[in-house]
Protein backbone atom coordinates (compact mmCIF):
# COMPACT_ATOMS: atom_id res chain seq x y z
CA UNK A 1 0.00 0.00 0.00
CA UNK A 2 2.83 2.21 0.88
CA UNK A 3 4.55 1.77 -2.57
CA UNK A 4 0.69 2.28 -4.03
CA UNK A 5 0.45 5.44 -2.54
CA UNK A 6 4.02 6.58 -3.48
CA UNK A 7 3.30 5.52 -6.88
CA UNK A 8 0.39 7.91 -6.86
CA UNK A 9 2.06 10.24 -5.76
CA UNK A 10 4.82 10.25 -8.38
CA UNK A 11 3.08 10.13 -11.16
CA UNK A 12 1.13 13.33 -10.26
CA UNK A 13 4.72 14.72 -9.35
CA UNK A 14 5.35 13.76 -12.73
CA UNK A 15 2.60 15.87 -14.16
CA UNK A 16 3.20 18.87 -12.26
CA UNK A 17 6.79 18.42 -13.04
CA UNK A 18 5.94 18.46 -16.57
CA UNK A 19 3.50 21.41 -16.63
CA UNK A 20 6.06 23.45 -14.67
CA UNK A 21 8.74 22.49 -17.88
CA UNK A 22 6.15 23.59 -20.15
CA UNK A 23 5.50 26.77 -18.40
CA UNK A 24 9.43 27.20 -17.83
CA UNK A 25 9.84 26.99 -21.91
CA UNK A 26 6.79 29.35 -22.81
CA UNK A 27 7.97 32.16 -20.31
CA UNK A 28 11.96 31.90 -19.91
CA UNK A 29 13.28 29.78 -22.54
CA UNK A 30 16.75 31.03 -22.30
CA UNK A 31 17.08 29.07 -19.29
CA UNK A 32 14.80 26.65 -20.42
CA UNK A 33 18.29 24.12 -20.27
CA UNK A 34 19.59 24.83 -17.02
CA UNK A 35 16.14 24.59 -15.35
CA UNK A 36 15.41 21.47 -17.11
CA UNK A 37 18.81 19.55 -15.85
CA UNK A 38 18.04 20.81 -11.88
CA UNK A 39 14.46 19.20 -12.10
CA UNK A 40 15.49 16.14 -14.11
CA UNK A 41 17.49 15.04 -11.46
CA UNK A 42 15.61 16.34 -8.49
CA UNK A 43 12.93 14.01 -10.29
CA UNK A 44 15.00 11.26 -10.50
CA UNK A 45 16.43 11.28 -7.15
CA UNK A 46 12.46 11.29 -5.84
CA UNK A 47 12.08 8.40 -8.24
CA UNK A 48 15.09 6.19 -7.09
CA UNK A 49 14.36 6.87 -3.19
CA UNK A 50 10.10 6.24 -3.30
CA UNK A 51 10.40 3.74 -5.96
CA UNK A 52 12.96 2.11 -7.00
CA UNK A 53 15.36 1.40 -3.85
CA UNK A 54 11.93 -0.20 -1.79
CA UNK A 55 11.09 -2.47 -4.97
CA UNK A 56 15.05 -3.42 -5.13
CA UNK A 57 14.49 -4.42 -1.22
CA UNK A 58 11.56 -6.26 -1.82
CA UNK A 59 12.96 -7.85 -4.67
CA UNK A 60 16.05 -9.46 -2.89
CA UNK A 61 13.98 -10.22 -0.12
CA UNK A 62 11.65 -12.36 -2.59
CA UNK A 63 14.65 -14.26 -4.37
CA UNK A 64 16.51 -14.67 -0.59
CA UNK A 65 16.27 -18.75 -1.24
CA UNK A 66 18.96 -17.88 -4.10
CA UNK A 67 22.77 -18.30 -3.06
CA UNK A 68 23.44 -15.05 -1.82
CA UNK A 69 25.14 -12.40 -3.47
CA UNK A 70 23.01 -13.19 -7.03
CA UNK A 71 19.89 -11.70 -6.51
CA UNK A 72 21.66 -8.39 -5.28
CA UNK A 73 23.90 -8.62 -8.06
CA UNK A 74 21.62 -8.93 -10.84
CA UNK A 75 18.81 -5.90 -9.34
CA UNK A 76 22.12 -4.00 -8.43
CA UNK A 77 23.33 -3.58 -11.89
CA UNK A 78 20.18 -3.79 -13.76
CA UNK A 79 19.39 -0.65 -12.01
CA UNK A 80 22.78 0.94 -12.01
CA UNK A 81 22.49 0.11 -15.82
CA UNK A 82 19.29 1.61 -16.35
CA UNK A 83 20.11 5.19 -14.22
CA UNK A 84 23.35 5.31 -16.43
CA UNK A 85 21.21 5.14 -19.65
CA UNK A 86 18.48 7.61 -18.32
CA UNK A 87 21.64 10.32 -17.15
CA UNK A 88 23.40 9.65 -20.59
CA UNK A 89 20.57 10.19 -22.94
CA UNK A 90 19.59 13.39 -20.43
CA UNK A 91 23.43 14.55 -21.36
CA UNK A 92 23.33 13.88 -25.18
CA UNK A 93 20.02 15.26 -25.30
CA UNK A 94 21.81 18.10 -23.93
CA UNK A 95 24.41 17.66 -26.85
CA UNK A 96 27.01 16.29 -24.64
CA UNK A 97 27.39 13.43 -26.48
CA UNK A 98 31.18 12.13 -25.62
CA UNK A 99 30.47 13.05 -21.73
CA UNK A 100 27.61 11.19 -21.82
CA UNK A 101 29.40 8.02 -23.34
CA UNK A 102 31.92 8.40 -21.26
CA UNK A 103 29.90 8.62 -17.93
CA UNK A 104 28.41 5.33 -19.48
CA UNK A 105 31.63 3.68 -19.32
CA UNK A 106 32.46 4.33 -16.42
CA UNK A 107 29.33 2.87 -14.93
CA UNK A 108 29.95 -0.36 -16.97
CA UNK A 109 33.16 -0.85 -15.72
CA UNK A 110 31.82 -0.66 -12.15
CA UNK A 111 29.24 -3.36 -13.11
CA UNK A 112 31.56 -5.42 -14.18
CA UNK A 113 33.58 -4.82 -11.38
CA UNK A 114 30.79 -6.14 -9.08
CA UNK A 115 30.63 -9.48 -10.88
CA UNK A 116 34.28 -9.57 -10.79
CA UNK A 117 34.14 -12.08 -7.81
CA UNK A 118 31.72 -14.22 -9.29
CA UNK A 119 33.59 -14.50 -12.62
CA UNK A 120 36.50 -15.28 -10.70
CA UNK A 121 34.67 -18.52 -9.34
CA UNK A 122 33.26 -19.41 -12.99
CA UNK A 123 37.04 -19.30 -14.36
CA UNK A 124 38.31 -21.26 -11.18
CA UNK A 125 35.21 -23.76 -11.61
CA UNK A 126 36.43 -24.64 -15.00
CA UNK A 127 39.80 -24.33 -14.18
CA UNK A 128 40.08 -27.14 -11.99
CA UNK A 129 38.33 -29.41 -14.36
CA UNK A 130 40.57 -28.98 -16.61
CA UNK A 131 43.62 -29.04 -14.44
CA UNK A 132 45.02 -32.31 -12.51
CA UNK B 1 20.90 -47.16 0.37
CA UNK B 2 18.28 -44.70 1.38
CA UNK B 3 20.12 -42.27 2.72
CA UNK B 4 22.62 -41.84 -0.13
CA UNK B 5 19.29 -41.31 -2.14
CA UNK B 6 18.19 -38.54 -0.22
CA UNK B 7 21.53 -37.12 -0.31
CA UNK B 8 21.56 -36.62 -3.44
CA UNK B 9 17.60 -35.77 -3.55
CA UNK B 10 18.85 -32.85 -1.70
CA UNK B 11 21.42 -31.39 -3.17
CA UNK B 12 20.27 -31.71 -6.87
CA UNK B 13 17.03 -30.85 -5.70
CA UNK B 14 17.93 -27.29 -4.27
CA UNK B 15 19.61 -26.74 -7.48
CA UNK B 16 16.00 -27.82 -9.34
CA UNK B 17 14.48 -25.15 -7.22
CA UNK B 18 17.36 -22.61 -7.52
CA UNK B 19 16.84 -22.82 -11.16
CA UNK B 20 13.27 -22.31 -11.43
CA UNK B 21 13.28 -19.34 -9.16
CA UNK B 22 16.19 -17.82 -10.76
CA UNK B 23 14.92 -18.07 -13.90
CA UNK B 24 11.73 -16.08 -12.60
CA UNK B 25 14.10 -13.14 -11.21
CA UNK B 26 15.70 -13.51 -14.76
CA UNK B 27 11.73 -12.95 -16.04
CA UNK B 28 10.95 -10.56 -13.92
CA UNK B 29 14.06 -8.12 -14.91
CA UNK B 30 13.61 -8.69 -18.52
CA UNK B 31 10.44 -7.23 -18.04
CA UNK B 32 11.49 -4.14 -16.11
CA UNK B 33 14.79 -3.48 -17.68
CA UNK B 34 14.99 -4.74 -21.42
CA UNK B 35 18.10 -3.27 -22.37
CA UNK B 36 19.81 -5.40 -19.92
CA UNK B 37 18.38 -8.47 -21.52
CA UNK B 38 21.98 -9.61 -22.63
CA UNK B 39 23.90 -9.11 -19.19
CA UNK B 40 20.58 -10.68 -17.64
CA UNK B 41 20.99 -14.20 -19.24
CA UNK B 42 24.54 -13.64 -18.99
CA UNK B 43 24.54 -13.34 -15.10
CA UNK B 44 22.18 -16.63 -15.27
CA UNK B 45 24.31 -18.77 -17.11
CA UNK B 46 27.13 -17.50 -14.70
CA UNK B 47 24.77 -18.70 -11.45
CA UNK B 48 23.79 -21.90 -13.09
CA UNK B 49 27.50 -22.90 -13.70
CA UNK B 50 28.52 -21.71 -10.68
CA UNK B 51 25.85 -23.21 -8.54
CA UNK B 52 23.73 -25.83 -10.56
CA UNK B 53 26.59 -27.71 -12.18
CA UNK B 54 28.73 -27.94 -8.92
CA UNK B 55 27.09 -31.46 -8.31
CA UNK B 56 28.22 -32.48 -11.79
CA UNK B 57 31.21 -31.13 -11.59
CA UNK B 58 31.75 -33.25 -8.41
CA UNK B 59 30.90 -36.45 -10.14
CA UNK B 60 33.37 -36.17 -12.83
CA UNK B 61 36.42 -35.41 -10.62
CA UNK B 62 34.93 -38.26 -8.34
CA UNK B 63 35.02 -40.66 -10.90
CA UNK B 64 38.41 -39.20 -12.42
CA UNK B 65 39.92 -39.62 -8.79
CA UNK B 66 38.36 -43.16 -8.64
CA UNK B 67 39.63 -43.95 -12.19
CA UNK B 68 43.24 -43.01 -10.60
CA UNK B 69 43.61 -44.42 -7.63
CA UNK B 70 42.50 -47.41 -9.08
CA UNK B 71 44.99 -47.58 -11.91
CA UNK B 72 47.87 -46.80 -8.97
CA UNK B 73 46.20 -49.73 -7.03
CA UNK B 74 46.43 -52.16 -10.38
CA UNK B 75 50.05 -51.13 -11.26
CA UNK B 76 51.01 -51.91 -7.60
CA UNK B 77 49.22 -54.95 -7.55
CA UNK B 78 49.77 -56.33 -10.47
CA UNK B 79 53.16 -58.04 -9.94
CA UNK B 80 52.06 -59.38 -7.25
CA UNK B 81 48.63 -61.28 -8.36
CA UNK B 82 50.71 -62.43 -10.92
CA UNK B 83 53.61 -63.72 -8.96
CA UNK B 84 50.93 -65.55 -7.26
CA UNK B 85 49.26 -67.20 -9.70
CA UNK B 86 52.31 -68.78 -11.11
CA UNK B 87 53.01 -69.82 -7.51
CA UNK B 88 49.80 -71.56 -7.32
CA UNK B 89 50.40 -73.66 -10.52
CA UNK B 90 47.64 -75.55 -11.94
CA UNK B 91 45.42 -74.69 -9.39
CA UNK B 92 43.62 -71.55 -11.30
CA UNK B 93 43.39 -73.87 -14.49
CA UNK B 94 39.91 -75.62 -12.84
CA UNK B 95 38.99 -71.66 -13.04
CA UNK B 96 39.53 -70.91 -16.28
CA UNK B 97 41.13 -67.52 -14.96
CA UNK B 98 42.81 -65.81 -17.76
CA UNK B 99 45.81 -63.50 -16.87
CA UNK B 100 45.24 -61.83 -20.11
CA UNK B 101 42.05 -60.57 -18.95
CA UNK B 102 43.45 -59.13 -16.12
CA UNK B 103 46.10 -57.26 -18.08
CA UNK B 104 42.74 -56.42 -20.36
CA UNK B 105 41.02 -54.38 -17.03
CA UNK B 106 44.03 -52.34 -16.31
CA UNK B 107 44.12 -51.97 -19.61
CA UNK B 108 40.43 -50.26 -20.00
CA UNK B 109 41.14 -47.88 -15.88
CA UNK B 110 44.39 -46.66 -18.19
CA UNK B 111 42.53 -45.90 -21.28
CA UNK B 112 39.42 -44.62 -18.95
CA UNK B 113 41.91 -41.79 -16.89
CA UNK B 114 44.24 -41.21 -19.77
CA UNK B 115 41.75 -41.03 -22.60
CA UNK B 116 37.83 -41.08 -21.85
CA UNK B 117 37.70 -38.80 -18.97
CA UNK B 118 39.89 -35.85 -19.92
CA UNK B 119 37.92 -36.36 -23.64
CA UNK B 120 34.62 -35.96 -21.69
CA UNK B 121 36.09 -33.10 -19.86
CA UNK B 122 36.28 -31.55 -22.95
CA UNK B 123 32.44 -32.29 -24.11
CA UNK B 124 31.50 -30.54 -21.17
CA UNK B 125 33.86 -27.57 -21.48
CA UNK B 126 32.45 -27.89 -25.45
CA UNK B 127 28.77 -27.26 -24.25
CA UNK B 128 29.47 -24.48 -21.83
CA UNK B 129 31.21 -22.67 -24.49
CA UNK B 130 29.04 -22.63 -27.10
CA UNK B 131 25.99 -21.65 -24.35
CA UNK B 132 28.27 -19.15 -23.63
CA UNK B 133 29.41 -17.76 -27.01
CA UNK B 134 26.23 -19.21 -28.66
CA UNK B 135 27.89 -17.24 -32.21
CA UNK B 136 30.85 -20.18 -31.76
CA UNK B 137 28.99 -23.11 -31.51
CA UNK B 138 30.99 -26.54 -30.63
CA UNK B 139 27.63 -28.49 -29.94
CA UNK B 140 28.03 -30.88 -33.01
CA UNK B 141 31.74 -31.07 -31.35
CA UNK B 142 30.66 -32.02 -28.24
CA UNK B 143 27.80 -34.40 -29.90
CA UNK B 144 30.77 -36.12 -31.72
CA UNK B 145 32.99 -36.89 -28.46
CA UNK B 146 29.80 -38.42 -26.98
CA UNK B 147 28.95 -40.87 -29.38
CA UNK B 148 32.56 -41.56 -29.66
CA UNK B 149 33.00 -41.88 -26.10
CA UNK B 150 30.01 -44.53 -25.72
CA UNK B 151 31.21 -46.71 -28.88
CA UNK B 152 34.68 -47.09 -27.30
CA UNK B 153 33.14 -47.89 -24.02
CA UNK B 154 30.51 -50.45 -25.47
CA UNK B 155 33.70 -52.10 -27.46
CA UNK B 156 35.95 -52.29 -24.42
CA UNK B 157 32.55 -54.46 -22.60
CA UNK B 158 32.01 -56.16 -25.56
CA UNK B 159 35.62 -57.64 -25.52
CA UNK B 160 35.38 -58.49 -21.68
CA UNK B 161 31.82 -60.00 -22.66
CA UNK B 162 34.38 -62.07 -25.19
CA UNK B 163 36.66 -62.75 -22.42
CA UNK B 164 33.82 -64.38 -20.22
CA UNK B 165 32.82 -66.93 -22.79
CA UNK B 166 36.07 -67.66 -24.27
CA UNK B 167 36.44 -69.08 -20.59
CA UNK B 168 33.37 -70.87 -20.80
CA UNK B 169 32.07 -72.07 -17.58
CA UNK B 170 30.76 -69.48 -16.34
CA UNK B 171 27.23 -68.70 -16.52
CA UNK B 172 24.80 -65.68 -14.65
CA UNK B 173 21.63 -67.73 -13.22
CA UNK B 174 19.62 -64.80 -13.55
CA UNK B 175 20.28 -63.89 -17.16
CA UNK B 176 17.47 -66.62 -17.51
CA UNK B 177 13.85 -65.49 -18.63
CA UNK B 178 13.27 -64.00 -15.18
CA UNK B 179 15.76 -60.72 -15.86
CA UNK B 180 13.85 -60.61 -19.20
CA UNK B 181 11.52 -57.87 -18.66
CA UNK B 182 13.79 -55.99 -16.09
CA UNK B 183 16.02 -55.18 -19.19
CA UNK B 184 14.28 -54.69 -21.48
CA UNK B 185 12.52 -51.74 -18.98
CA UNK B 186 16.21 -50.53 -18.52
CA UNK B 187 17.37 -50.48 -21.90
CA UNK B 188 13.46 -48.60 -23.04
CA UNK B 189 14.20 -46.19 -20.49
CA UNK B 190 17.46 -44.98 -19.72
CA UNK B 191 18.66 -42.79 -22.48
CA UNK B 192 21.83 -43.43 -24.38
CA UNK B 193 22.91 -45.71 -22.05
CA UNK B 194 19.74 -48.27 -21.29
CA UNK B 195 20.86 -51.26 -23.77
CA UNK B 196 24.48 -50.91 -22.54
CA UNK B 197 23.74 -51.01 -19.24
CA UNK B 198 21.98 -53.99 -19.52
CA UNK B 199 24.87 -55.79 -21.21
CA UNK B 200 27.31 -54.56 -19.45
CA UNK B 201 25.64 -55.82 -15.74
CA UNK B 202 24.83 -59.02 -18.07
CA UNK B 203 28.45 -59.40 -18.41
CA UNK B 204 29.90 -59.14 -14.49
CA UNK B 205 26.71 -61.18 -13.47
CA UNK B 206 27.75 -63.77 -15.95
CA UNK B 207 31.31 -63.26 -14.41
CA UNK B 208 30.73 -63.11 -10.86
CA UNK B 209 27.89 -65.91 -10.39
CA UNK B 210 30.86 -68.36 -11.74
CA UNK B 211 33.02 -66.95 -8.52
CA UNK B 212 30.20 -67.14 -5.96
CA UNK B 213 30.89 -70.82 -5.12
CA UNK B 214 34.25 -69.91 -3.94
CA UNK B 215 33.50 -66.57 -2.10
CA UNK B 216 30.03 -66.47 -0.96
CA UNK B 217 26.89 -64.64 -1.84
CA UNK B 218 27.61 -61.90 0.56
CA UNK B 219 31.03 -60.86 -0.24
CA UNK B 220 30.04 -60.94 -3.80
CA UNK B 221 26.66 -58.64 -3.37
CA UNK B 222 28.77 -56.11 -1.25
CA UNK B 223 31.63 -55.77 -4.04
CA UNK B 224 28.92 -55.13 -6.33
CA UNK B 225 27.52 -51.96 -4.06
CA UNK B 226 30.61 -50.73 -3.97
CA UNK B 227 31.27 -50.91 -7.14
CA UNK B 228 28.40 -49.77 -8.29
CA UNK B 229 27.68 -46.97 -6.29
CA UNK B 230 29.27 -44.33 -8.12
CA UNK B 231 27.45 -45.31 -11.29
CA UNK B 232 24.26 -45.32 -9.46
CA UNK B 233 25.01 -41.66 -8.20
CA UNK B 234 25.87 -40.29 -11.59
CA UNK B 235 22.50 -41.98 -13.14
CA UNK B 236 20.75 -40.50 -10.42
CA UNK B 237 22.35 -36.89 -10.89
CA UNK B 238 21.87 -37.58 -14.84
CA UNK B 239 18.09 -38.50 -14.48
CA UNK B 240 17.19 -34.97 -12.40
CA UNK B 241 19.26 -32.63 -14.59
CA UNK B 242 17.05 -34.05 -17.65
CA UNK B 243 13.90 -33.83 -15.33
CA UNK B 244 14.99 -29.78 -14.59
CA UNK B 245 15.22 -29.28 -18.07
CA UNK B 246 11.81 -30.29 -18.74
CA UNK B 247 10.63 -28.96 -15.94
CA UNK B 248 11.48 -25.66 -16.38
CA UNK B 249 11.56 -25.22 -20.34
CA UNK B 250 7.78 -23.54 -20.78
CA UNK B 251 9.58 -20.61 -18.85
CA UNK B 252 13.47 -20.83 -18.77
CA UNK B 253 15.31 -19.87 -21.59
CA UNK B 254 16.73 -21.87 -23.98
CA UNK B 255 20.52 -21.82 -23.35
CA UNK B 256 19.76 -22.85 -19.57
CA UNK B 257 17.62 -25.76 -20.39
CA UNK B 258 20.18 -26.62 -23.47
CA UNK B 259 22.76 -26.30 -20.84
CA UNK B 260 21.05 -28.72 -18.43
CA UNK B 261 20.24 -31.14 -20.82
CA UNK B 262 23.95 -31.47 -22.43
CA UNK B 263 25.07 -32.08 -18.74
CA UNK B 264 22.53 -34.53 -18.14
CA UNK B 265 23.34 -36.31 -21.57
CA UNK B 266 27.15 -36.11 -20.70
CA UNK B 267 26.30 -37.41 -16.83
CA UNK B 268 25.19 -40.74 -18.56
CA UNK B 269 28.24 -41.11 -20.72
CA UNK B 270 30.08 -41.00 -17.57
CA UNK B 271 27.98 -43.22 -16.31
CA UNK B 272 29.02 -45.26 -18.74
CA UNK B 273 32.63 -45.03 -18.44
CA UNK B 274 31.98 -45.50 -14.50
CA UNK B 275 30.97 -49.08 -15.50
CA UNK B 276 34.15 -49.81 -16.83
CA UNK B 277 35.57 -48.81 -13.31
CA UNK B 278 33.57 -50.93 -12.02
CA UNK B 279 33.83 -53.82 -13.81
CA UNK B 280 37.72 -53.93 -13.30
CA UNK B 281 37.14 -53.27 -9.66
CA UNK B 282 34.87 -56.62 -9.07
CA UNK B 283 37.16 -58.27 -11.50
CA UNK B 284 40.23 -57.95 -9.53
CA UNK B 285 38.27 -57.58 -6.39
CA UNK B 286 37.05 -61.22 -7.04
CA UNK B 287 40.39 -62.48 -8.52
CA UNK B 288 42.31 -61.02 -5.37
CA UNK B 289 39.63 -63.05 -2.83
CA UNK B 290 40.08 -66.29 -5.00
CA UNK B 291 43.45 -66.37 -4.61
CA UNK B 292 43.70 -65.63 -1.65
CA UNK B 293 40.96 -68.22 -0.65
CA UNK B 294 42.78 -70.98 -3.00
CA UNK B 295 46.05 -70.29 -0.96
CA UNK B 296 44.63 -70.74 2.35
CA UNK B 297 42.96 -74.22 1.29
CA UNK B 298 45.76 -75.80 -0.68
CA UNK B 299 48.16 -75.18 2.67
Amino acid sequence: MVVHGSLMFTLVQTVVVFLLLLVIAFTVPKLQPLLYVSIFFYTLHHLINKILFPFGRNFVKLFEALPDPFAKLLIGSAILYYISELITKHIEDAGFGSLAAMSHFAVKITILTLWLQQTTALIEILSTLISK
Amino acid sequence: MISFVETILGTVLSSFVIVIISSFMALMVDFLFPSFAKWTRMLLILLVITVVLQPAFEHLTLIRDIAHSISMMFISIYPILTASMIASGGAFGLLNFQPAMLLFANGAIVLTERVLIPLLTAALIFDLASRILPSVPFSKMSDLIRTTLLGAVSAVVATYSIFITAGGTMSWALSGLASEPIKELIKQNVPLIGSFMTESLGTIGRYSSGATIFAGGWLITSIWTIALVPSIKTLLTAFFYRWTAALIEPFAQEDITGILDDIGKTLFVLCAVSFLIAFAFIYTALFSIILVKLITTMK
